[in-house]
C-alpha cells in the first residue's frame, strides 16, 4: 500500500515546476500533502513536522537533482523512516538507519557531509582543470555523487532508480 | 516554520544560476513567516553556502573561458 501510494503521487509530481511534498504512514495512509508553489523550497509548520515521525516523505526537485543535504536534515529533525526526491527522470531515497537517527549518528552524518562535500568539490575542480570532466557534467552529477560517495563509506543508506515509463 | 531548501544549483552551475538562487533565498528571507528560527537560520546557512559555491563557479568558469580563448588563439 505504501509503495503503490508513493508511486501514484511521485508520478503526479515528478515533472512539476514547483515543489510538492506528500508524506505517508507505514501503512500507506496519507499524512501530509503540501506545497508553497516555490521552485526549490517548502515550509513546514511545527504541527506538520510533528505528524511526520516514522513517515515516508516524498517530494519533487524541479531542478532535476538528487536529494539535498537539507532533505536529510529534515529526515533527522522529523524522524522520518525515509526521505525521497523525484525528478522527471529518476527517484532517489535515503532510509533511516537501522538504529534510528540517534544523536551520535546525526553528528556523524553532518560531519561526513561537510567533509565529503569539500573533498568532492576539490576532486571535481581538479578533474575540470585537467579536462577529464566538463563543468556541466560536474554540475549535473554533484548531488548524486555526494550521496553515492557517502553510501559507499557506509554513512547513509542511499539508493536511486530511473523511471520505467 | 521549518524550511526545506533544495538548492537547484551546485558549485559547478553557471554563476548566473547561482545568483538566481541567491536572489530566491533573499526573497524568502523577506517573508514574515520565515523571519524567526529555524527558517531564518536555514536561509542564512543556505546563503553562506551559495556564496561559497558562487566563488567556486566563478573560478571554474573563468578558467574554462580563458582556456577556450587560448584554444581559439
Amino acid at each position: 500500500m505504501l509503495a503503490s501510494n508513493l508511486e501514484v503521487v511521485e508520478r503526479r509530481i515528478r515533472a512539476l515546476s514547483y515543489e510538492h511534498a506528500y508524506a505517508f504512514a507505514a501503512d500507506g495512509t496519507l499524512i501530509l500533502d503540501t506545497t508553497d508553489f516555490a521552485p526549490a523550497s517548502i515550509g513546514f509548520t511545527a504541527d506538520q513536522l510533528s505528524l511526520l515521525r516514522n513517515a515516508s516523505l516524498t517530494h519533487n526537485h524541479p531542478g532535476g537533482r538528487s536529494l539535498s543535504q537539507n532533505d536529510v536534515f529534515l529526515a533527522m529533525e522529523a524522524d522520518l523512516a525515509q526521505i525521497r526526491a523525484v525528478t522527471a527522470s529518476h527517484r532517489f531515497w535515503i532510509n533511516r538507519p537501522l538504529k534510528g537517527w540517534t544523536p551520535d549518528y546525526q553528528k556523524r552524518v553532518r560531519t561526513a557531509i561537510t567533509a565529503e562535500k569539500g573533498l568532492l568539490i576539490r576532486h571535481l575542480e581538479r578533474d575540470i582543470s585537467g579536462g577529464r570532466i566538463s563543468p556541466e557534467a560536474a554540475n549535473r552529477g554533484f548531488h548524486h555523487l555526494l550521496w553515492s560517495n557517502l553510501a559507499s563509506r557506509g554513512v547513509v543508506r542511499y539508493a536511486h532508480e530511473p523511471w520505467e515509463d | 516554520m521549518y524550511l526545506l531548501l533544495d538548492p537547484p544549483v551546485s558549485p559547478f552551475s553557471p554563476p548566473e544560476a547561482i545568483r538566481d538562487w541567491i536572489r530566491e533565498l533573499e526573497r524568502l528571507s523577506a517573508r514574515p513567516e520565515y523571519a524567526a528560527a529555524p527558517a531564518r537560520d536555514q536561509i542564512t546557512a543556505a546563503l553562506a553556502e551559495a556564496q561559497a559555491w558562487l566563488n567556486t563557479s566563478l573560478s571554474v568558469h573563468a578558467s574554462r573561458d580563458s582556456r577556450g580563448g587560448a584554444d581559439k588563439r
